[in-house]
């Protein structure tokens, strides 16, 4: 239609990858400011507030890496599924029925507050078998139905999300003032995961989510689930011959990917919220795929776009409040950024030439 | 919305009418994925594309105060999120599930910003009129249904003249013909000289304009226009309906009415102050969307190139 032809490489180099990447990340922070000069906005300004929020001050650091870290967990569970081609797009209400598997424990299970260093590795714990369980809806219903998956997991985000709403209102409201916010209490100090940059609020839940990041890399490339993850991927009439059970992988795939989901939203309810609030669904769960095609859906680039991606967020909100605009931008930025990656890849994989 | 009237009149009448109402945007979003799926591609970006048809629409409504003048616009709107579609999906063979996210991103992001620059320093309430029922003489008479099916705004009316128009395209013509080739064999319909991504284009960016329609409609028959996410998931429901349709346009264009009675019944609830929890009704549509899946599973067969990006060999 367009009198240019599209052929397929057989071999993409790892180049070619290396360069769409880069340019991917040269061209997202560029779409923002151009969003922003098409409503208007001074892009002088705008630029400046983006590099003070994002890496040009301690605090604007310190934001960025916190914005990095649950996306990281949402984003490195989310390369496990895409690498098998199961489309979850789930991760939202994961993480937030994580969040919720942590306030269960914390205000209703714990009867006096135990120390610390108990409580949370058993928090973060049931906030990764949480999120889990939460996947294997969608997970069975596409390996048992053959149902697609995409149409399932964003229902259950927004049961998740009417969930979170009724119970913030509900059993998990604090009660102790009179008219209170849609909040659960606040939880006990020593619930708080430590923090290990002074001046910041960057808790060791960057530690777990790098950590976890390297351990999906190590599942992905060095055992035979991994492999199976990847063949079915790759095309699953091809590894059903070869004796793998594709059912079997759809669902540890999927599940795996909601439980890093779920401890997400631990570490996010542990580190920065300490309450169960509205604002857990954020949206955190759709950024999370475009951090995961930044990465080149690889565990290890997911590291490097998560930390990307948290200084662009966080830049952001700075520019918004410079600027006095709508945080809707971010969301626009992001619909942007995804289609042109999209775009972009095609120059990787395919030879272009005239028709 | 009619609800009030509901329980004022408590009428079977008024109650099927606001049924239809809540129906059609997702109805005529349900058509168009048929459409964009019998050819070969899965439009998951519905969602957004009804969420840009319905600010195009509204402001529009608001602004020029022509609504029928802002479901055009809302069309054309859809249309080009359409074209924007085809052209990574199809010319570019990008997979059709990421392309459909980038898409409902692209919507959601550009609904919401274009809503906070145009509404968001108006300090009066932003509403707008609505379209006029329109009674046919002598049915509109019948009672019970008369009033509600004979009673119909202009959209409405045009939701069901399009649901016969789809069936009569996809079934009757040649390019409903060429259509459902591309959607089952590429390749043997490239060899009768069918052009697979020609058929495919048009698919996608009419399946796009009445997707634009449905959310226009949306904005337009709730008179006013929350901030974000004014569809709350009912273009996702619409694709979850060409499943349980099993592809075929009648199918899926009535399933979506199950999901206006249960939204009608959340609101119903609301109203006379609820025993239940306001968000477990909330649930209902989603909740039954999952069951309807799983009962629907079996037995249903998809167009066979579904999600397949076509490329000619040799």
């Amino acid at each position: 239609m367009l009198g240019i032809k599209f052929t397929r490489k057989l071999e993409v180099s790892r180049r070619a990858n290396l360069t769409v990447t880069l340019i991917s990340y040269v061209a997202s922070p560029l779409v923002v400011l151009a969003v922003l000069a098409a409503a208007g906005k001074s892009p002088a300004i705008a630029l400046d507030a983006l590099y003070r929020g994002s890496i040009g001050t301690l605090s604007g650091f310190g934001e960025s890496i916190v914005q990095a870290t649950s996306l990281m967990l949402l984003a490195v569970g989310l390369v496990i599924a895409f690498r098998a081609r199961v489309w979850n797009i789930g991760a939202e209400g994961q993480q937030v029925f994580g969040a919720i598997s942590v306030t269960w424990f914390t205000l209703l299970v714990l009867k006096e507050p135990w120390p610390g260093y108990v409580v949370i590795p058993i928090a973060l714990l049931l906030s990764f078998i949480g999120g889990g369980i939460f996947a294997a809806v969608p997970a069975l219903m596409r390996s048992r139905l053959g149902i697609n998956e995409v149409i399932t997991t964003i229902m259950m985000n927004y049961l998740a999300i009417d969930a979170l709403n009724w119970l913030v209102r509900g059993p998990f409201q604090d009660r102790s003032i009179p008219g209170s916010y849609p909040e659960s209490p606040v939880f006990p100090n020593q619930f708080s995961l430590p923090i290990i940059l002074r001046y910041t609020d960057v808790t060791i839940g960057i530690v777990i989510a790098v950590v976890s990041c390297v351990l999906v890399y190590y599942l992905l490339f060095r055992t035979p689930l991994g492999y199976s993850i990847r063949a079915v991927g790759l095309n699953p009439s091809a590894a059903r011959t070869s004796g793998i059970s594709v059912n079997h992988v759809v669902d540890s795939a999927m599940i795996l990917s909601g439980a890093l989901a779920g401890l997400g939203g631990g570490v996010y309810i542990l580190g920065i919220a300490h309450a169960l609030l509205p604002e857990q669904a954020s949206g955190i769960g759709y950024t999370a795929v475009v951090v995961s095609l930044l990465g080149n859906v690889h565990p290890l680039g997911v590291i490097f776009a998560s930390i990307f991606f948290g200084a662009l967020i966080s830049g952001m909100s700075s520019v918004e409040r410079a600027l006095q605009i709508p945080e809707t931008l971010s969301l626009l930025s992001q619909g942007v950024i995804i289609v042109i990656i999209l775009i972009i890849q095609v120059f990787a994989r395919y030879e272009i030439r005239r028709a | 919305m009619r609800t009030l009237a509901v329980i004022d009149a408590a009428s079977i009448s008024s109650l099927i009418a606001a049924i239809i109402e809540l129906s059609v945007p997702m109805a005529f979003a349900a058509l168009g994925e048929v459409i964009s799926e019998r050819g070969g591609v899965i439009n998951l970006g519905t969602e957004g594309v009804m969420l840009v048809g319905a600010i195009s629409a509204f402001s529009v409504g608001f602004f020029l105060h022509s609504d029928l003048l802002g479901v055009l616009l809302g069309a054309f709107a859809g249309a080009l999120m359409g074209l924007l579609l085809a052209f990574v999906s199809v010319s570019l063979r990008q997979d059709q599930i990421l392309s459909g996210l980038g898409i409902y991103f692209l919507g959601l992001g550009l609904s919401g910003f274009l809503y906070d620059q145009l509404f968001s320093n108006i300090g009066s309430t932003i509403r707008i009129e609505g379209l006029p029922k329109l009674s046919i003489p002598i049915l509109s008479q019948i009672p019970i249904l008369g009033g509600s099916l004979f009673s119909l705004d202009v959209i409405e009316y045009s939701a069901f003249a399009a649901l016969v128009l789809v069936i009569l395209v996809i079934g009757r013509t040649t390019f409903g013909l060429d259509l459902r080739a591309v959607g089952e064999n590429p390749a043997a319909a490239d060899t009768l000289g069918v052009s697979v991504t020609n058929i495919k284009y048009i698919a996608v960016i009419v399946g796009g304009a009445l997707a634009g329609i449905g959310g226009a409609y949306l904005a337009i028959s709730a008179h006013a226009f929350q901030a974000e996410n004014i569809t709350a998931g009912r273009g996702f429901i619409a694709v979850a309906m060409v499943y349980f349709g099993k592809w075929k346009p009648a199918r899926a264009f009535f399933g979506t009415f199950l999901f206006g009675a249960a939204y009608l019944l959340g609101s119903f609830f609301q109203v006379v102050g609820a025993m239940i929890p306001y968000y477990f009704l909330l649930m209902v549509p989603y909740i039954m969307t999952l069951l309807i899946l799983v009962v629907i599973a079996r037995g249903a067969r998809q167009p066979a190139a579904l999600g397949v990006p076509y490329t000619r060999e040799g």
